[in-house]
This record gives structure tokens, C-alpha cells and sequence, in this order.
């Protein structure tokens, strides 16, 4: 799909400099090659991931012959190092556009210098607040306590939420209320203010997705939480014989979600 | 696990304790594999893989996940911590063998 999007741009751009060419349009010139850059990043990132799994190939081959020789060892995820330089060189180039987000995004996910990646954030949080891209980062804002520092995680939060993009301040709102969803008792105040916002945020997110992880976040806590009845189960177990968990109503219940593997 | 969920149902067998499984095997012979292997005493749901519907109703997403449930079906526990959750259970049941006294 973005290789098609990509050719339509390339496309497009071929006819304007056709119309005019002594005057093509900076802006359509920008868009298409940022574009174009984004296509060549994704090559590299696919060639990365082929060379590695050749190299995963050769191994186990290496291996099937196995004449007493060591096994070669192989690398735990592709070389994604030169991906990652040609992106910051992509993100200063296109400074002060929001083009450079997408770059700077690739930077912090496929580098593997914390400096960088935090120099990438920071970027995009002094730059960028407003971009609609950035709202890319929600799903990484649940780890980067883990990737850059939690204090460091905390403060990306908080300045996500002056963004002027609502699906950006969600994303931020999901991130930093979901420990008391989860947690907080509910009853207190910590878990009526989370849920508060929460829900104001559900209501004000273009994202689709986001509005039904958020509330889903809410639901699964008051429904299947602690402090909950629990709700009923029907089926059948492993004879076939049908039975309901409110069988055994009366009784400390250990439910037990397990599976052999 | 199965050592620890195996006794604690022999040591709980006369109190008001049940352990009810929710097994997500892709098939019911591989459960019943497991059974018979580790000799496994309680009585469990179907799930039919993990991505079945009732780990889908409870949005359980990592396995195991324990609930405790106290004799009113009101949750107390929910988590990944067999301990903790062993814990609790024994603490309600304690609580209602006080009240019945």
C-alpha cells in the first residue's frame, strides 16, 4: 500500500514538472521526496531483515552438515544500525517540517544508542508537539521507561498532553492513567479522576482504535477487575459435559487460565 | 505450576475451595495428554485455543492468569502470581471457616 501511495507521488510530481517546469511547486517537491525517502528506508529495512534471516539460513544448513564443527552463533534480531543513520540523516533534512517525524520516529525505533533515541524524542516533542504524526509514539510510550529512564518516560507524557492534537494527548492520557485503571481503588478519588479524563479523551480522539482501547482499558477493569462480581461462565469441560463456573457459587474460586505449552 | 496447583486442590479437598481450570490447548487431546501426564485433579472449561472465546471475554492476555473469586463470585485477585493468588484464596477461605464457627 505505501509503495503505491509512494508511486502515485512520484506520478504526480512527473506531471506537474511536466505543466511546469520552470516553477514546480515547492511544496509538491517536498512531499514527493520525503516520500521517496521513506521508500528507500523501507527498502533498507526489508534487505536488513532478508540478510539476517539468510544469515539464520546458512547457520542452520551450517548446522545440518554437522561434521563436529561449533554452530555459527546468529544474531537475535537484524542489523538495523544503517537504517537507523539513514533515517537521522532524513530527519535533518527535512528539520523544521513535519515530514521529519516519520524520521525521527525510525530513529528512536531502530537505533539502539539511548542518546539517540532520546535526542529523536526530544525532537519531536520541541518541534513537533502539534503534528498529528506524533501520535505514532503511542504504543511506544508504554515501554519507554524501560528504553530511556522512567523519569524520562514521565516527562514525555506530560508534554505530550499540550499537544494541540487530540489523538496525541490520548495516547498520553492512556499512558499515564492506565496504572490507577488498572489498579487504583475504585472507589477512590485517583481512579475517578483517571477515569474521567479517560473518557472525555474516548470522546475526543479521532483514532477509532484508540476510543475502543481506551474504554476497553475502563470495561475490562470494571467488569472482570478487582472488586467485581464476576460474571458467569458456560461451557463444557473436557468430557463434553456442560457446567457453569456459578456451579461452584459458595466456594473460594481459584480460576485458573492455563494451557499446556 | 502443576506441582503447586496440584496440592494446594489435595490440601484444600474438604474446605470450601474449588479450582476451575480454563484450558486454551488447541485440542482437548492435548490437554488430556497433559492431565494424564502430570496427573492433574481439576475440572476445566474449554477454551479451544488461545484465542478462545472465554480468555477473549476476560481479555486475558498471558498465560497463566489466575482470578480468585471469594464464595459470592466477587473478584479478588487478578494476575500472574500463583503465590499471591494461593495467598488470597487461603485467607478467604480462613475467613469463612471463622464465620461458620
Amino acid at each position: 500500500m505505501r509503495i503505491a501511495l509512494v508511486l502515485t507521488g512520484t506520478l504526480l510530481l512527473g506531471f506537474a514538472s511536466a505543466q511546469d517546469p520552470v516553477d514546480p511547486k515547492p511544496e509538491a517537491q517536498a512531499k514527493a521526496s520525503a516520500a521517496d525517502c521513506a521508500a528507500v528506508i523501507q527498502k533498507m529495512q526489508q534487505e536488513a531483515y532478508t540478510d539476517w534471516r539468510a544469515s539464520i539460513k546458512k547457520a542452520r544448513e551450517g548446522t545440518a552438515n554437522d561434521d563436529g564443527k561449533p554452530v555459527k552463533a546468529v544474531s537475535m534480531r537484524p542489523d538495523y544500525g544503517p537504517v537507523a543513520k539513514k533515517a537521522a540523516e532524513f530527519a535533518a533534512q527535512f528539520a523544521g517540517t513535519d515530514d521529519a517525524v516519520q524520521f525521527l520516529m525510525l530513529v528512536v525505533q531502530f537505533s539502539t544508542d539511548k542518546d539517540a533515541q532520546k535526542s529523536g524524542i526530544e525532537q519531536m516533542l520541541n518541534s513537533h508537539i502539534d503534528s498529528p504524526a506524533l501520535a505514532q509514539m503511542g504504543r511506544m510510550l508504554d515501554y519507554l521507561d524501560r528504553m530511556i529512564s522512567p523519569e524520562f518516560a514521565a516527562s514525555t507524557k506530560k508534554r505530550l498532553l499540550d499537544s494541540k492534537n487530540a489523538d496525541v494527548r490520548g495516547w498520553a492520557l492512556l499512558a499515564s492513567h492506565k496504572g490507577s485503571i488498572e489498579t487504583a481503588d475504585r472507589d477512590g478519588a485517583e481512579y475517578g479522576t483517571a477515569k474521567k479524563a479517560l473518557l472525555a479523551a474516548a470522546d475526543a480522539v479521532e483514532d477509532k482504535g484508540l476510543a475502543k482501547e481506551i474504554r476497553g482499558a475502563i470495561n475490562l477493569r470494571e467488569k472482570y477487575g478487582v472488586g467485581c462480581d464476576s460474571p458467569d461462565i458456560a461451557g463444557i469441560d473436557l468430557d463434553g459435559v456442560e457446567f457453569k463456573l456459578s456451579d461452584y457459587k459458595g466456594k473460594v474460586i481459584f480460576l485458573d487460565f492455563w494451557g499446556d505449552w | 505450576m502443576y506441582p503447586h496447583e496440584r496440592s494446594l486442590v489435595e490440601e484444600m479437598k474438604d474446605k470450601p475451595f474449588a479450582l476451575i481450570g480454563v484450558n486454551s490447548d488447541s485440542t482437548v487431546e492435548k490437554a488430556k495428554a497433559a492431565i494424564a501426564k502430570n496427573k492433574l485433579n481439576w475440572r476445566s472449561f474449554q477454551n479451544k485455543g488461545n484465542g478462545g472465546e472465554i480468555s477473549k471475554d476476560w481479555a486475558v492476555a498471558g498465560w497463566p492468569t489466575v482470578v480468585i473469586l471469594d464464595e459470592n463470585m466477587k473478584i479478588h485477585y487478578r494476575g500472574h502470581d500463583g503465590e499471591a493468588a494461593t495467598k488470597i484464596a487461603e485467607e478467604l477461605v480462613a475467613k469463612m471457616e471463622a464465620g461458620n464457627k
